[in-house]
């Protein structure tokens, strides 16, 4: 395909992909047009096939609001029990729950669509000047802000929003007498959330469970001024709630926690524990080891299967798990008699222990891999994303071929220590070459570096001496930092050693060319890995002919001429190009 | 999405989130190829906004920097993670145009924020360096590369 013709397709799949976004068409790019069809119009004609395709994006538009609306349109509203001071809502008494209401000092128009449940705050009446928080179909708070005039301009914001919200989860909090609370109400269906909006009372200031199957997580929040998580954690079993107290470091903490929709307490190795369920098709199983320290098992499996693994696990101590796996911490983890425990699988079991991190509290993450399942997203997983893959197949004993699933594809391995113990040393046949990775811990760094190699897998190349070279680069500047299509270079990461050995050699590109260089990629010319890189200049290509000699070819042209120019090169000896050359 | 041809600042969050919102989402859409996901991101930055509303001279490039950094964040993450399949949005598209959407995900995420900026939005190489963050003699390689990569996985 030619260069031009791709551009042009990219144009159209770009513009037929955002048509698929629903709801009110923004101004159209400036590319929305057929280009293969401008190929062959006029600019008049150009210009009035612009102005039918807008014209009728309006029409499309107009009519699917409509119907929108329509469909959106309240029914016959009621006006839901509350306690004395608990929050009023108004719902249409049928259909699904597309809207609620806030009353009292929230003076709303009640002409308005509102299509998600927001705060509630009606005790009182004067100004409003709660901490208020919107959650719009995830698992974080979309909007925050407190004051009468943020309610109200966050309610219209939330007006605006996706009523797709629901799909997933949907909270909504407020401050009921001083103590700003917010509860998420996920994947309910109508009654359930009549129930939910029904009982929850919290004149106490604390949120207080509903009955019933489904459970509704509840977090205290700091006072409004902090407007604050908390990344200490006290799991009030007694209570059957999270209490969330402390300021903010980590609101992935408290995100991760409403994101559970479902728990039920039970009974974890003699310790009290929860069975988690996750709208995102995971099940979790975590306790409270210590005052400090939570463990957590989750997996894509059923809670009894879970629960059954959970039971397989034995306990260690820090000490054991680093002679287990030959891990040097990076971090330096807390000891002592609340020092953290590490979950092990017994001997024989296909479970890996994936990793661990050292927070504020030591986390445990146990991968589940019995089903050879890859599980990217630990419970705790919404900013983490630590582990790095599965080990496929039973355990294998060092030196064995493994592979492993990581960032969506497969990656072949040799262990060079045992699995399950590995993801701690693993090397990576790749042909003549190693990727050598050392880490028992720190993974979530280790995972950058990683993330960064397979993101520039393509850029593996092989030579025409069957060698394969390849790069690492930073993700911050991929230049300075490439250190890497070299033998025996290592990269330090943070305390993550990894060491890449190649058997060809390739200077960084800022030797060869120059500090004018803004980005580099390393390619084959020749059959030989080379830099192609850009200045300010123009293009520039260069490789090493030997340890001493670089050919750098440069000029203000496109990379193709200079490739052009590269292959057409005869190689020469030394002196045949003194001869030429008379130099 | 309109820092460079809207110089009047909305006067209120609500305006602004009307304005913007859509318009964002079909970026990060674009940049991510999820919607659950785009969604996500641009609701991010809104939060980030508007928590900052006060002090925001202009917000509409912060904003656009927020989505930039929540896209990125998110294609890093998702480099990183794999959750259960979404499903796609149902788009029939030629088959020529259905592979590229596949192999767009291959790409870094940089060269397809680039690729997304130029032929979705019609960007300059200036105004896609402001937005990247990147300098503007960066962006061409970007591009090139990310059309290269495009057209040798196509063939």
């Amino acid at each position: 395909m030619k260069l031009d013709e791709l551009e042009d397709e990219l144009r159209l799949l770009f513009a037929e992909r955002a048509a698929d976004v629903t709801g009110p068409r923004p101004a159209p790019p400036r590319h929305l047009v057929d280009a293969g069809a401008i190929a062959h119009t006029t600019e008049v004609e150009s210009d009035r096939r612009r102005r039918v395709l807008v014209v009728a994006a309006a029409v499309v538009a107009i009519a699917v609001l409509a119907t929108t609306l329509v469909a959106l349109r309240p029914t016959e509203e009621r006006l839901l029990p509350a306690g004395p001071s608990g929050p009023l809502f108004v719902l249409p008494a049928e259909g699904p729950i597309t809207q609620a209401r806030m009353f009292n000092s929230l003076e709303v128009d009640e002409d308005e669509d509102l299509r998600v449940l927001t705060v509630a705050r009606p005790v009182g009446g004067g100004a409003l000047e709660d901490f208020v928080q919107i959650w719009i179909g995830g698992l974080r708070p979309t909007f925050e802000g407190s004051g009468e005039r943020t309610v109200l301009e966050l309610a219209n914001v939330a007006i605006e929003a996706e009523i797709g919200a629901w799909q997933v989860g949907t909270g909504y909090a407020g401050e009921v007498d001083g103590v700003p609370v917010a509860i998420e109400v996920a994947d309910v269906d109508e009654p359930e959330l009549r129930s939910v909006l029904a009982d929850v009372e919290l004149s106490d200031g604390s949120a207080r469970l509903v009955d019933g199957s489904d459970y509704v997580t509840a977090g205290q929040y700091a006072p409004p001024e902090q407007v604050t998580f908390a990344t200490t954690m006290a799991l009030d079993v007694s209570a059957q709630r999270w209490v969330f107290t402390g300021e903010l470091s980590d609101d992935s903490l408290l995100s991760n926690m409403i994101g559970w929709h479902r728990a039920e307490p039970i009974r974890v190795r003699g310790r009290d524990g929860w069975l988690l369920t996750s709208p995102l098709w995971r099940n979790a199983i975590r306790w409270q080891e210590t005052d400090r320290h939570y463990l957590q098992v989750s997996a894509p499996v059923e809670p009894d299967e879970l629960a059954a693994f959970v039971e397989e696990l034995r306990v260690v101590e820090a000490a054991e798990w680093l002679a287990a796996t030959g891990g040097v911490l990076v971090n330096e983890l807390p000891a002592g008699d609340d020092g953290p425990l590490f979950l092990l699988p017994q001997a024989g079991s296909t479970a890996a222990v994936s990793s661990v991190r050292a927070v504020d509290d030591v986390i445990v993450r146990t991968t589940w891999q019995r089903h050879r399942t890859y599980f990217p997203r630990t419970a705790l997983g919404v900013a983490d994303a630590v582990t790095i893959g599965v080990v496929q197949g039973p355990p294998r004993s060092g030196g064995e071929p493994v592979s492993i699933r990581f960032a969506n594809r497969t990656i072949e391995f040799v262990a060079s220590s045992p699995i399950p113990d590995a993801l701690t040393v693993l090397e990576a046949p790749l042909g003549e070459d190693r990727l050598v990775v050392r880490s028992p811990a720190a993974l979530d760094e280790l995972t950058d570096v990683l993330a960064e190699i397979i993101v520039d897998a393509d850029g593996w190349s092989r030579s025409e001496d069957g060698s394969r070279f390849g790069m690492l680069r930073s993700r911050d500047d991929p230049v300075d930092d490439i250190a890497v299509a070299g033998t025996e270079v290592d990269l330090v990461v943070e305390g993550v050693d990894v060491t890449l050995t190649t058997t060809e050699v390739a200077t960084q590109p800022r030797a060869l060319l120059g500090d004018a260089v803004v980005d580099a990629e390393l390619i084959s010319v020749l059959g030989r890995p080379a830099w192609t890189a850009t200045t300010d200049e123009g293009t520039s290509l260069a490789w090493r002919e030997t340890q001493r000699q670089s050919v750098l070819l440069s000029g203000d042209v496109p990379l193709d001429t200079l490739l052009r120019v590269a292959t057409d090169l005869e190689e020469v000896d030394p002196s045949t190009w003194l001869a030429a050359t008379g130099g | 999405m309109n820092e460079s041809t809207a110089p009047s600042p909305p006067t209120s969050i609500d305006s602004f989130y009307a304005d913007e919102y859509d318009g964002q989402v079909r970026r990060a859409y674009l940049m991510l190829g999820d919607l659950g996901a785009a969604h996500d991101a641009v609701h991010d930055a809104f939060a980030a906004v508007i928590s900052r509303w006060a002090s925001i001279e202009a917000p509409g490039p912060y904003l656009n920097r927020c989505v930039l950094n929540a896209c990125r964040d998110r294609a890093r993450a998702d480099a990183r993670t794999t959750v259960g399949a979404v499903p796609e949005l149902a788009a029939p598209a030629a088959p020529l145009r259905a592979e590229l959407w596949e192999l767009l995900d291959d790409l870094p995420f940089r060269q397809r924020a680039a690729l997304v900026l130029r032929y979705y939005e019609g960007r300059t190489e200036r105004e896609i360096a402001e937005l990247l963050g990147v300098r503007p003699g960066t962006v061409g390689p970007l591009i090139t590369r990310g059309l290269r990569r495009l057209r040798r996985s196509l063939r």
